[in-house]
């Protein structure tokens, strides 16, 4: 009897404990616990997939403009757990509609990064060596962000089409932004949150009603009062006029685009964004200006400018239009603006790609040059102030004594940093010795 | 009889739920019998972590967990030391989706590790947890011997077996293997 009763009580135990962390038999899903807040919405790319297949779509499509390849397929796994359709829902042929999620919850696509990022600057990116059976893996916990590290032993498809051999990057990065949003493995075969992937993996590209009914515990249904963009016209050049026309504006509010900032920290996940624009039309539309650079083309959201709620961000739109050059994506600062004769100054270069060749320039004038067809803010180079290779997180310094020549001039610095046939450019800094 | 059979699946649930999350291969037992070269049954009986920065990477921690017991593949004792990614070393964590849960690899536990060799995961580590979480499965005292707990559907072990019955089906599968 005692026996049998520690038995039942282990049981009773263990019984309550699954009954507190497993869902219900009507559900499959499961939570991590844990949202991601509107301001860790994006998710950006580190491009450095090795399979041949992870790069050979080239074709690009309206409803998701300016990208192929692997980040394409990125772009359309996170469009997949959208609140409403993506643009026109047009773009994977595997599926009758881009965007199912039904929640409060919208991911917003920012484009390539410049390395891996920490663990907290929602970027994928290919991770080296043997993958031990494992796929892909998300860096938790979540609420402050996270990383999406895929094996690179594994031969990744980038569709766009139907994937027969290999494993669909969709249909992975699907699954893994799953975790990304706080959704845990579900029990339900077939949904796209199941642990494990058979065949190529395409079949989760397409989330599921379980999937769904997990975004929605997570974040709500899809908010009413959510900004919804029905279409965007206009002149899409620097300086157009650019019309959103939708429904759920309020009148303060802000347009989210494509940042062209690629460094591999937090600064590369932040939106371009366009503040302070008052809705017309009883919160069907609003008008604004594009500047002449800062952004590129994508995607654009409507988020409301003084709501942060889950439900405060819209659904993505396509936006095919290109900013200004772009420029200053690297970072460089000094210990003194005002060094004097015989001084050490160190300068920091960050932001920049990782492992490529770096030139720190000087010049006695700031009219501007260009290199490489990069455009530069210094005069022509008078020459180099130091030259070398950028560390594994796109950075470098130099320190450097102020010689005796410099006395009363003013100096100015740029980097140049090359990287995969392109050439970056960073922030211009003004040197004045007394 | 019955309240046994409430123990065990809710001690099954409670593994299934409780486990990593990360995308992993879908094995049946003969595809982890195929991708493996090692099945020890055994008990845990060290678990350590090691820090390792691949080249161009940034850092990465693994969990190495020690089995000693017996090779389901050779029927020769072994103690083996297998790793899966994810752990907490000298105060630094790295979480992933793809760890075990902790319950699975305590010092002490009874299990069945799958493992092969591996490439690029540092001078310390010769070996994974095949699948990671999908490569460790808690074993129990049952009724009528020992019980391996499954882990569901897409798991090499899907449901709770006998451990007798376990090492007949792999003892199938390693003949065919060869």
């Amino acid at each position: 009897m005692k026996n049998l009763l520690r038995f039942t009580l282990g049981g009773a135990v263990l019984t309550g404990s699954v009954l507190l962390l497993a869902p219900n038999s009507a559900v499959g899903y499961s939570l991590l616990g844990q949202q991601l807040g509107i301001g860790q919405r994006d998710h950006r790319l580190f491009n450095n997939f090795t399979a041949s297949g992870a790069n050979n779509n080239t074709a690009t499509i309206a409803n998701m403009p300016a990208y192929d390849g692997a980040e394409l397929a990125m772009w359309k796994a996170g469009a997949e757990w959208g609140a409403r359709v993506f643009g026109d829902g047009t773009g994977d042929s595997t599926q009758t509609q881009l965007g199912d999620g039904l929640a409060s919850f919208n991911f917003y696509w920012n484009g390539n990064a410049s390395g891996i990022g920490g663990t907290n600057d929602n970027i994928h990116s290919e991770i080296p060596g043997s993958s031990g059976g494992v796929l892909a893996f998300t860096e938790t916990p979540i609420d402050n962000g996270w990383r999406i590290r895929y094996y690179g032993t594994w031969s990744w498809q980038d569709g766009p089409g139907s994937v027969t051999s290999g494993i669909d990057l969709q249909g992975v990065a699907c699954h893994e932004l799953g975790h990304a949003l706080g959704l845990g493995h579900s029990t339900v075969g077939g949904a796209t949150m199941f642990p494990s992937i058979s065949g190529t993996g395409q079949v989760t590209r397409s989330i599921e009603t379980d999937d769904k009914n997990g975004a929605q515990a997570n974040y709500g249904a899809t908010n009413a009062a959510m900004p919804r963009i029905n279409t965007v016209t206009g002149s899409l050049v620097p300086g157009g006029t650019v019309v959103i026309t939708g429904s759920g504006f309020t009148a303060d509010n802000k347009v989210w685009l494509d940042n062209d900032l690629i460094d591999g920290g937090n600064a590369g996940g932040e939106p371009f964004k366009i503040e302070g624009l008052a809705s017309t039309g009883g919160g069907t539309q609003i008008t604004f200006t594009l500047p002449a650079s800062g952004y590129v083309g994508g995607s654009i959201h409507v988020k409301d400018g003084t709501n942060n709620d889950f439900w405060s961000l819209s659904e993505g739109h396509p936006f095919d239009a290109l900013g200004g050059p772009i420029t200053d994506t690297v970072s460089l600062t000094s210990t003194s603006l005002t060094p004097p004769v015989g001084s050490s100054v160190t300068f920091t270069i960050s932001a920049a790609p990782g492992f490529s060749p770096y030139i720190l320039h000087y010049a006695f004038t700031n009219t501007g040059t260009t290199i490489n067809g990069q455009p530069f803010d210094i005069g022509p180079p008078d020459g180099t102030v130091s030259s070398g290779t950028t560390d594994i997180l796109g950075g470098a310094s130099v320190t450097r004594i102020v010689p005796v020549g410099g006395a009363g001039r003013t100096v100015y610095m740029e980097t140049q940093v090359d990287s995969g046939g392109v050439t970056y450019d960073s922030n211009m800094i003004t040197l004045v010795v007394p | 009889m019955k309240i046994h059979h409430i123990l065990i699946a809710g001690v099954a649930s409670l593994a299934l739920v409780q486990v990593g999350r990360a995308c992993i291969e879908e094995l049946d037992l003969a595809q982890m019998v195929a991708k493996t070269d090692a099945a020890v049954n055994g008990t845990i009986t060290n678990v350590r972590t090691v820090r390792y920065t691949p080249p161009g990477d940034d850092r990465l921690i693994y969990t190495l967990v020690t089995v000693a017991g017996t090779d389901l593949y050779t029927g020769q004792a072994r103690t083996l030391e297998a790793a899966f990614v994810g752990g907490t070393h000298e105060g630094d964590s790295m979480m992933v989706t793809s760890m075990p849960a902790p319950s699975e690899y305590r010092v002490g536990n009874s299990v069945i590790l799958f493992s092969a060799p591996v490439e690029g995961w540092g001078p310390d580590v010769e070996r994974c947890v095949y699948a990671a979480m999908g490569g460790i499965f808690r074993e129990i005292a049952g009724k009528k011997g020992a019980v391996i707990l499954g882990k569901g559907e897409g798991f090499a072990v899907s449901q709770n077996v006998r451990l007798a019955d376990l090492q007949t089906s792999i003892a199938k599968e390693v003949g065919m293997k060869k």
